[in-house]
C-alpha cells in the first residue's frame, strides 16, 4: 500500500489522474458532418435493389376460346366447333320474303268475286202475233188459242269477270270450287201452266261446260233449270285484269191451247230468263289456278351480324368463308333471282358480291315445301352436302367485319305455268348461314381490349420499382403473342417505362421460358394497374381448335428496387 | 417522426447516463477501491465499509453499432439512412456487424455491507438490476436493402428484459500471503422477463420459390405480459404479479501474487440462471413454402391478391401459444483476467491490464486495456486506461477518494471515437461501451 506522503508531493499526479478523467470526457471526437436535425434527414427508403422475387401461385392456361371471350364477349356467341376441334365462327338466321306474297294479291286469282251473270228476256205479244189481228180483238174478253204459240227466243248479253291481277298474262286453267250454272224463267200474262220452255244458255267456250239448257212445262208461271256445277275455267287470256265475252239464250217458249186475256195480250206478257253463276254464298271461287305471271319483285334482308366494334379496323383475311343460303317455299311459281350480299360498315354499304340468276325452288303443291341450298364460298369442297355451289368472293366481303349483311333478292317469275291453290298459305323463307373457319389466307395482327390489372393494394410498395415477370409458357396455338405490359398509376395515366422494357414475345406453337422488364422511368409513382397490351398474331392456314391452348407456369415477379416513402408507411 | 424522437431520446439518454456496469472495469486499476469485489471475488479490502441507497450505481450500456451505421450525409446538407438509394449496400452493409446489440445493464445498489478485518471479508448487498438485451442480425438489413437469391440468417433478432433484485453474500479471504480466493452468492428474485427470439429461423430466396423456416418464440414472465389475438397478433400488456421467478448465480476468484510488486486474478462472475414462471410461452415453428401471390380474374379484370400474400408471409411468424410452463434464463456471465503491477520505485503508481470476455446470448463482447494509476496518498487513488475490444477503442478513468470515513468514487469506462448530435443531443457515431460509476459509501 502507498507510504503517507506530502500532498504538495502528490499533488502532479493527481492533477494528472484528474486530467486524465478530463481527456476522457473530451475524447470524443465531434464530426460536424453528423449534427442532423431530425427534420433534415430523408425517410425515404429504397429496398430489394437487387430483386426480390415473388412467385405467382396459379398456372394460368387461357384456351383458344377463352382468348375469343376476351377478345369480345359477343364474338363468343358466334363460335362453334367442328367434329375436328377447329373453330368457326357462325352466324346463322332466317328471314320471310314477305314482298312477294304480299305485292302479288294472290286472293285475286283465287277469287273472281265480280264474276256473275243475271240474263233477263221481255217478249211482247206484238213479237209473234199479226198487228191486224190484234187490232179487231174486241176490247175485253179472253182469246182461245186452239194450236201452240211458239215463241222463238235468240238473244246475247255480255259476261265481264273483273278483278284478275294484272299480273295474271294467261289462265291456263282455273278450278271452280262449287260454282253452280242455274236458269230460271218466269211468266207474266200468260197461262200459268200452259207454258212450256226449251232455251240453251251458251257460256264462252273457256268455260266447261258451256252450254246449259232449261226444259220443261212451267208450274205456276215459273220454270227452273236443275243446277248443272261449272268446273273450270281454261285457255283464257285476261284484258287490263278482266274477261269479257258474249253469252246467249236461244230456244222456244210455246203456249199451248189455252185461253188468254185480252186486255192482257194488248199490253204484252213477259217471260223473265235469269241465269246464275256463282256458289252457294253467291260467289264464285276457284280451287286452284295454274296461270302464266309476268311479275318481278325486289326484296332484301338485313342480318346485323352483332361483331364487336373493335374488330372494325382490323383487316381479316379469312381464308375459307362462306355463305350458306338455304331458301324454302311451298310457292308455285317458278322464279329465278339476282342476290346480292351487301356489307354494311357504320352505316356505310360496301361492295356486294352478287349471283345471277339462280333458280328458285317451286312447288307444284301448297302442301309441300321445296327448297334449294346455296353456297357462296371461295372452294366448292367447303359446300354443305347437297348445296349448289356458286362461287363468290365471301372474304373481300369480310375483309373487315361489317355490322350488317344486307342480302337483297331480285326475283324474276319465269312465263310458265303457276300453280295458286285457294286457301294455301304461301311463305319464302331463306336461312343464312355464315361461317368462317379461324383460320387465315394470311397473317393477321390484333390487339384486343384488356382490362388491366388492379395493383392497387400493392400500389404503395410499388412506385419507381423496376420488375420482372419471368415464367415458362407454352403455346399449343397458331397464335402468337406480342404482350406489353403498361404500367398505370391510380389515374391510369401510363408511367414511362425505359426503351424497350415491359415486352415480351410467345410464338406460335412454341414452349420456353419469358422474362418482361418493367422498368418505370419515374420513382414519384406509384404502380396502381398493371395494363397488359396484347398483339395476337395469327399465322395463315392454320385452323384453330378449341384445344389449343396458352400455359403460363413457374410465374414469378421479381421486384427490385422498392421505394417507400415514410408517408406509405404510416 | 415521432417514432424517430423517441429513439433518439432513448439513445441519448443511455449515452448521458454514461456506462460502466455491475463490472465497472476502471475499478480494477484502482487502489482503495472496496468494490473491487464485484470484479474478483477474492479481493479482500483493508476496511470495513458500508453503503445504503444509492450507494453505488452503476450504468453500462453497450452498442457495437452507432449511427454513422443508419445515418449517411449527402452533399447538400441532406441526410438519408442507410436503407436510401444513395447508399450503397456494400457501404451500408459493410458498416453494420454481423449481429447488431444494444445491451444496458442498470445496477443500483441498495445496500452493501462489508467487513473485513484484512485477511477474511463477508459482504453482502442488495441490488436492484435491470437488464435489457436487443440484438438485430445483419442479415435483416441485407434482406431488405439488397433481396437477391440466397438464404437469410434471420436468427438472432433478439430480445430480452430482465428486472430482478440482486441478494449477494460474499466471503473472501487470504489463504496465504501470495492467495486469496473468494466466492459470491446471489439469490435472484425475478421481477420481469419478456424473451423474444428468432433463434433458427431462415429466409431462403431461390429462383421463383420462398421457403421460411420460422423458430421462433415469445416468453414473458412476472411483470410482463402479452396475450395473442385469434390472428396471431400479440398485444402486450402488465400482470398483477411482481414476483416472476427466481434463481442463482455465483462469483468466484483467485487472486495469486508470484512475485513481490506482481498481483494476478482470475474471476467469473454472474454464472447461474433465474427460472420464471412464465405468464405467456408461444412459438412460431416450422417450413412454409411461401406459393405465391393470388391472381384471379374475374368479370374481365384480374386482381393481384397483395394483401393475401403478405398475409401468407405473416403466417410463418404467427404465435401459436404453448401450455404454460417455466423457462430458465442464463444470467449474462463475465470472465475475467487481471494482473497489476505495483512500481519498484514508486509504490504509489502501477500498472495493469485487464480482459474481459462478456458472454450473453446475442450481445457477447470482448474487452482488453491497460491503465496506470497513481495513488499519491491514501485518500485519493486516480487511474487511466486505454482499451480496445468488440466495441472499438475505449478507454477508462476514475477517482477514489477516501475522506476519512466517506469513499466517493467516481468513475467512468468510455469510448474513444466521434460524436455528433441528433437535435442538439450527442449520439455515438461508431459503436460504444460506456460505463458511469458513482460510489458513496462509509469505510471503517
Amino acid at each position: 500500500m502507498t507510504t503517507p506522503i506530502s500532498a504538495t508531493r502528490h499533488l502532479l499526479p493527481a492533477l494528472l489522474a484528474l486530467g486524465g478523467i478530463a481527456l476522457g470526457v473530451v475524447s470524443c471526437v465531434p464530426d460536424d458532418r453528423y449534427d442532423i436535425r431530425t427534420d433534415d434527414i430523408d425517410l425515404d427508403v429504397t429496398v430489394f435493389e437487387d430483386g426480390i422475387t415473388v412467385p405467382i401461385s396459379e398456372t394460368l392456361t387461357v384456351s383458344l376460346s377463352e382468348i375469343m371471350d376476351k377478345a369480345g364477349e359477343e364474338l363468343s356467341d358466334y363460335i362453334k366447333t367442328a367434329d375436328d376441334g377447329t373453330m368457326i365462327l357462325s352466324y346463322e338466321s332466317s328471314a320471310q320474303l314477305e314482298n312477294l306474297t304480299d305485292d302479288l294479291d294472290l286472293s285475286s286469282v283465287s277469287s273472281l268475286a265480280g264474276f256473275h251473270a243475271d240474263v233477263s228476256f221481255t217478249h211482247q205479244l206484238s213479237d209473234f202475233l199479226d198487228p191486224s189481228i190484234i187490232e179487231h180483238l174486241p176490247s175485253s174478253g179472253t182469246v182461245h188459242l186452239n194450236s201452240d204459240l211458239v215463241i222463238n227466243i235468240n238473244q246475247k248479253a255480255n259476261l265481264k269477270i273483273e278483278g284478275i291481277s294484272s299480273e295474271v298474262v294467261e289462265i291456263k286453267e282455273l278450278l271452280l270450287d262449287n260454282v253452280m250454272v242455274e236458269m230460271s224463267e218466269t211468266f207474266q200474262g200468260l197461262p200459268a201452266d200452259a207454258v212450256s220452255t226449251d232455251l240453251t244458255f251458251t257460256l264462252p267456250p273457256f268455260f266447261e261446260p258451256n252450254v246449259i239448257t232449261l226444259k220443261g212445262m212451267a208450274v205456276g208461271g215459273k220454270i227452273s233449270s236443275e243446277p248443272v256445277q261449272l268446273v273450270k275455267i281454261a285457255g283464257v287470256v285476261p284484258e287490263d285484269g278482266a274477261i269479257i265475252r258474249e253469252v246467249g239464250v236461244s230456244g222456244t217458249v210455246t203456249v199451248g191451247s189455252s185461253n188468254l186475256d185480252i186486255a192482257t195480250v194488248r199490253d204484252g206478257f213477259n217471260a223473265n230468263l235469269k241465269v246464275s253463276i256463282a256458289n252457294s254464298q253467291g260467289e264464285i271461287k276457284i280451287s286452284k289456278a295454274t296461270v302464266v305471271l309476268a311479275y318481278d319483285f325486289e326484296e332484301s334482308t338485313t342480318v346485323n351480324l352483332g361483331f364487336p366494334e373493335e374488330f372494325r379496323d382490323v383487316e381479316f383475311d379469312f381464308y375459307d368463308p362462306g355463305v350458306t343460303l338455304g331458301i324454302q317455299t311451298n310457292l308455285g311459281i317458278p322464279m329465278t333471282a339476282d342476290i346480292d350480299l351487301v356489307p354494311v360498315i357504320a352505316g356505310v354499304e360496301g361492295t356486294p358480291v352478287s349471283l345471277k340468276n339462280v333458280s328458285l325452288p317451286y312447288s307444284a303443291s301448297a302442301s309441300r315445301t321445296e327448297s334449294v341450298l346455296l353456297y357462296l364460298g371461295r372452294y366448292e369442297a367447303s359446300k354443305p352436302a347437297g348445296a349448289e355451289y356458286h362461287q363468290a368472293d365471301i372474304g373481300s366481303l369480310l375483309k373487315h367485319l361489317p355490322d350488317e349483311l344486307k342480302i337483297v333478292f331480285k326475283a324474276h317469275v319465269l312465263s310458265s305455268d303457276t300453280i295458286i291453290e285457294a286457301d294455301a298459305d304461301y311463305a319464302v323463307d331463306v336461312n343464312y348461314n355464315l361461317t368462317m373457319p379461324l383460320e387465315l389466307g394470311s397473317d393477321l395482327e390484333y390487339v384486343p381490349d384488356i382490362e388491366p390489372i388492379d395493383l392497387s393494394s400493392a400500389s404503395s410498395y410499388m412506385s419507381g420499382a423496376a420488375f420482372t415477370l419471368s415464367g415458362k409458357y407454352l403455346n399449343t396455338s397458331p397464335l402468337g403473342l406480342e404482350v406489353t405490359m403498361e404500367l398505370l398509376d391510380a389515374d391510369k395515366k401510363l408511367v414511362p417505362q425505359e426503351a424497350g422494357s415491359g415486352v415480351f414475345a410467345i410464338g406460335a406453337a412454341s414452349s420456353g421460358e419469358f422474362s418482361l422488364q418493367l422498368s418505370p422511368t419515374v420513382s414519384d409513382k406509384a404502380i396502381a394497374w398493371l395494363k397488359p397490351v396484347i398483339k395476337i398474331v395469327i399465322k395463315g392456314k392454320q385452323p384453330l381448335k378449341k384445344t389449343d391452348y396458352i400455359e403460363l407456369s413457374d410465374l414469378a415477379i421479381t421486384v427490385a428496387g422498392i421505394s417507400v416513402s415514410p408517408e406509405e408507411l404510416q | 417522426m415521432k417514432r424517430l424522437h423517441i429513439i433518439t431520446v432513448c439513445v441519448g439518454a443511455l449515452l448521458c447516463v454514461g456506462a460502466a456496469a455491475q463490472s465497472f472495469r476502471t475499478g480494477y486499476f484502482l487502489d482503495n477501491y472496496v468494490y473491487g469485489y464485484r470484479i474478483n471475488p477474492s479481493q479482500v479490502s483493508e476496511d470495513s465499509f458500508f453503503s445504503l441507497a444509492l450507494g453505488n450505481i452503476d450504468l453500462q450500456h453497450n452498442m457495437n453499432f452507432g449511427v454513422k451505421s443508419f445515418l449517411y450525409p449527402q452533399q447538400g446538407g441532406k441526410i438519408v439512412t442507410g436503407l436510401n438509394s444513395a447508399v450503397s449496400s456494400s457501404e451500408f452493409l459493410g458498416n453494420l456487424r454481423a449481429h447488431n446489440t444494444l445491451s444496458v445493464d442498470e445496477n443500483i445498489n441498495i445496500i452493501t455491507i462489508g467487513a473485513s478485518n484484512g485477511s477474511v471479508m463477508h459482504t453482502f448487498e442488495i441490488n436492484a438490476r435491470a437488464m435489457a438485451t436487443a440484438s438485430v442480425p445483419r442479415d435483416i438489413f441485407a434482406f431488405v436493402k439488397k433481396g437477391g437469391e440466397g438464404t437469410y440468417d434471420l436468427g438472432g433478432f433478439y430480445v430480452d428484459a430482465t428486472g430482478l433484485t440482486d441478494f449477494a453474500y460474499g466471503l473472501a479471504f487470504k489463504l496465504t500471503d501470495k492467495l486469496s480466493v473468494g466466492a459470491r452468492a446471489h439469490f435472484l428474485l425475478g421481477h420481469q422477463n419478456l424473451n423474444f427470439n428468432t433463434a433458427n429461423s431462415r429466409l431462403t430466396l431461390s429462383g421463383s420459390s420462398i421457403s421460411i423456416d420460422s423458430d421462433v418464440y415469445l416468453r414473458t414472465a412476472g411483470v410482463a405480459q402479452v396475450s395473442v389475438d385469434g390472428e396471431s397478433r400479440v398485444d402486450a400488456g402488465m400482470s398483477d404479479s411482481y414476483i416472476g421467478g427466481a434463481g442463482f448465480a455465483l462469483d468466484l476468484g483467485v487472486t495469486y501474487c508470484p512475485i513481490p510488486g506482481l498481483e494476478t486474478m482470475v474471476s467469473i462472475t454472474d454464472l447461474g440462471f433465474i427460472s420464471w414462471d412464465d405468464n405467456f410461452t408461444g412459438h412460431a415453428y416450422g417450413s412454409h413454402q411461401f406459393e405465391g401471390v393470388d391472381v384471379t380474374y374475374e368479370d374481365g379484370s384480374a386482381q393481384a391478391d397483395v394483401d393475401g400474400a403478405l398475409e401468407k408471409l405473416e403466417q410463418a411468424f404467427a404465435f401459436k401459444p404453448d401450455s404454460e410452463g417455466s423457462h430458465n434464463t442464463g444470467m449474462p456471465m463475465n470472465f475475467a483476467i487481471g494482473a497489476k503491477y505495483r512500481m519498484p520505485f514508486y509504490e504509489g503508481l502501477s500498472v495493469a491490464a485487464l480482459m474481459t470476455a462478456h458472454s450473453a446470448r446475442c450481445a457477447n463482447w470482448f474487452d482488453f486495456r491497460v491503465g496506470a494509476t497513481i495513488t499519491p496518498a491514501r485518500i485519493l487513488s486516480a487511474t487511466v486506461n486505454v482499451g480496445a475490444g468488440t466495441f472499438g477503442a475505449s478507454y477508462g478513468a476514475a477517482l477514489n477518494l477516501l475522506l476519512g470515513p466517506i469513499n466517493l468514487v467516481l468513475g467512468t469506462d468510455g469510448f474513444l471515437g466521434s460524436i455528433g448530435t441528433i437535435d442538439g443531443i450527442p449520439v455515438p457515431l461508431g459503436g460504444i461501451m460506456e460505463n458511469l460509476h458513482v460510489g458513496l459509501g462509509f469505510a471503517f
